[in-house]
């Protein structure tokens, strides 16, 4: 058991330890953070405007006085906690869909592929814009939203490798022993395709983070009041001629998250070396 | 050939339905009352005018048959008054759609003279540092989100460099767009490149003599530009969504900006148009590239 980890953690290669050391950092940055921290995210400290990183302030203030450490750290709670619902309502929708329209195939196949398609006819963040757009601009609706617009990439994956796996003779074996499809379906199929939705669900992350930030950089995210890292990019966009850190802070944030994400992805997917149909990188 | 193309086009219409249904529900689903959406938020309006704007857009007819009526207006190319400015959608749309248009072009153009030499490098020295490099670059072009890279391009070209005449000039926007496709097009053009490299022609063209250049211009670049091509669908999608971002980072009049504004606004008619234009033109130019894949290479035909 213990040679079998060692082994597909070599296999893993740089990508696998670098990516989950971020990933990590970030989670812990996002759970303890503000126990080390204790400075309010929205505090104004009028005698430290636009203070520059390194004084009081270790990365910083805002124009408002607000340090700019406890936002990043609120930031990635926002973030983070948004990328997971998205994740998870994805995860729900679509392995299901494609775990039984790979299994049934037939008009099954047949509706839930047409479904995604229409789904992917839209491009990008327009989907979730479309969604918002009817829905109200909350962090509740960017859920649904991004829920929505990345379920197809589940039932995709997760049908390609049901189509391969029901071919296998144990499958054959258990159907001529009288299994129900749901005790299949339950007990060998999904299983066998947990590497998959593994690796596709931690490439969803890096996409989720990368769509909330460019929607809360487009306002369309969290409530103007909540300190989430698009919005506050765009903040500072007004102050990039003098105060560049601003805006940098955290859009260093945004980028090395959504670059740990898809590291990790990349390892876990040649650690696991099971899928090459899992989608690599982000849009 | 024909067939083919048939058979592809039938299968757009089944995605062309969901789109629509998709854009029609939306209006629907807006809390209260669809007429209240088409009216500003404060506008006083009368019991009276409500019921025969109802009446004027069917909305008091059953929705399959309030779907046809809206489609066929779509289809004519009505798509509305918008509700902040008080012009005609189609009017809007037309007056951005050049705009982006143009900017897509630019940036496409950009990522293909920063994606082909770059990408034979890399092939052509696979494994070496500059490999290394290169594709670790790449992935990182594609984890960068686009209005983070236009920001970063603004800070050094335009703040500190001033390289950059006027904030309305196409380079930074053109520029920010093309690094994220010179990134998309990089990784595929090196995986194909390289494909292609250890093929048997390969080894046929270098033992007649030819020159490594010629080899490699004549015959792996133009085997591998054929794979490129299906990808280049997916670019189209990446501008199109891109298009919003960069387009509110410069503040570039295109239909991206007008989609963001008419959200913020609460312009649902302007809102509803510029998805569904952008949606069918992503659906049609995927269906060209497929066709054109068909025809560069005959055996997808028959797949």
């Amino acid at each position: 058991m213990l040679t079998t980890i060692g082994t597909r953690y070599r296999r893993g290669g740089p990508a696998l330890s670098v990516g989950a050391a971020i990933v990590l950092i970030m989670a812990l940055l996002a759970l303890f953070g503000p126990l080390v921290v204790r400075q309010d995210p929205q505090h104004e400290d009028f005698h430290y405007l636009l203070s520059p990183p390194g004084g009081p302030y270790l990365l910083g203030t805002d124009d408002l006085g607000r340090s700019i450490l406890a936002r990043v750290i609120y930031g990635a709670r926002v973030s983070l906690a948004i990328s997971g619902l998205s994740t998870a309502a994805a995860v729900l929708v679509g392995a299901p869909v494609g775990l039984v329209a790979g299994y049934q195939q037939g008009w099954i196949d047949a509706v839930a592929m047409r479904l995604t398609d229409g789904v992917l006819a839209f491009p990008g963040v327009l989907l979730a814009l479309l969604l918002i757009a009817t829905l109200g601009a909350s962090s509740s609706s960017v859920v649904v939203a991004l829920g929505i617009s990345f379920a197809p990439l589940f039932a995709r994956t997760i049908r390609a490798s049901t189509l391969v796996e029901r071919e296998k003779e144990y499958i054959t074996a258990a159907m001529a022993s009288g299994g129900s499809v749901a005790h299949i379906l339950r007990r060998h199929i999904a299983p066998n395709v947990a590497d998959t939705l593994l690796v596709q669900a931690t490439l969803c992350l890096g996409l989720c983070v990368l769509s909330e930030a460019t929607l809360s950089y487009l306002g369309l995210s969290a409530a103007p009041e909540v300190p989430s890292w698009g919005r506050m990019v765009f903040e500072g966009q007004r102050l990039l001629e003098l105060t560049p850190f601003v805006s940098l802070m955290p859009l260093l944030a945004i980028s090395v998250t959504i670059l740990g994400f898809n590291l990790l992805g990349n390892g876990l997917s040649d650690a696991l070396n099971s899928n090459r149909q899992a989608w690599r990188g982000t849009r | 050939m024909a067939r083919f193309v048939m058979y592809r086009s039938l299968q757009t219409v089944p995605v062309l339905f969901f789109v629509s249904i998709a854009v029609f529900a939306s209006l629907h689903l807006v809390p209260g009352d669809p007429v209240n959406a088409l009216f500003p938020p404060n506008a006083s309006v009368t019991a009276d005018a409500k019921i025969a704007l109802r009446k004027q857009l069917g909305l008091d007819r059953p929705l399959p048959a309030q779907y046809l009526m809206w489609l066929e207006r779509v289809l004519e190319g009505d798509f509305g008054t918008s509700i902040t400015s008080q012009r005609p959608v189609g009017w809007l749309v037309q007056a951005a759609w050049p705009r982006t248009g143009e900017l897509a072009v630019t940036s496409l153009g950009v990522g293909a003279l920063v994606a082909v030499p770059v990408g034979v490098l890399l092939a052509t020295r696979q494994g070496t540092v500059w490999d290394v490099l290169g594709s670790a670059t790449a992935l990182l072009g594609i984890s960068f989100p686009t209005f983070a890279l236009g920001i970063l391009l603004m800070l050094v070209f335009a703040i500190r460099l001033h390289w950059v005449p006027s904030l309305d000039s196409i380079v930074l926007p053109a520029l920010t767009q093309g690094v994220g496709i010179a990134a998309i097009l990089i990784r595929t053009l090196r995986a194909d490149l390289i494909h292609q490299l250890h093929a048997e022609y390969i080894r046929t063209a270098h033992a007649k003599g030819l020159a490594e250049r010629v080899v490699l211009v004549r015959h792996v670049l133009r085997n591998a530009l054929v794979g490129t091509v299906t990808v280049s669908g997916w670019i189209f999608g990446y501008q199109l969504g891109g298009a919003v971002v960069v387009e509110r980072v410069f503040a570039w009049p295109g239909i991206g900006l007008l989609t963001v504004n008419a959200i913020y606004n609460r312009d649902y008619p302007v809102v509803l148009a510029t998805i569904l234009v952008f949606a069918v033109t992503y659906v049609f130019v995927n269906l060209v590239v497929d066709v054109a894949y068909g025809v560069l290479d005959p055996r997808v035909r028959y797949a």
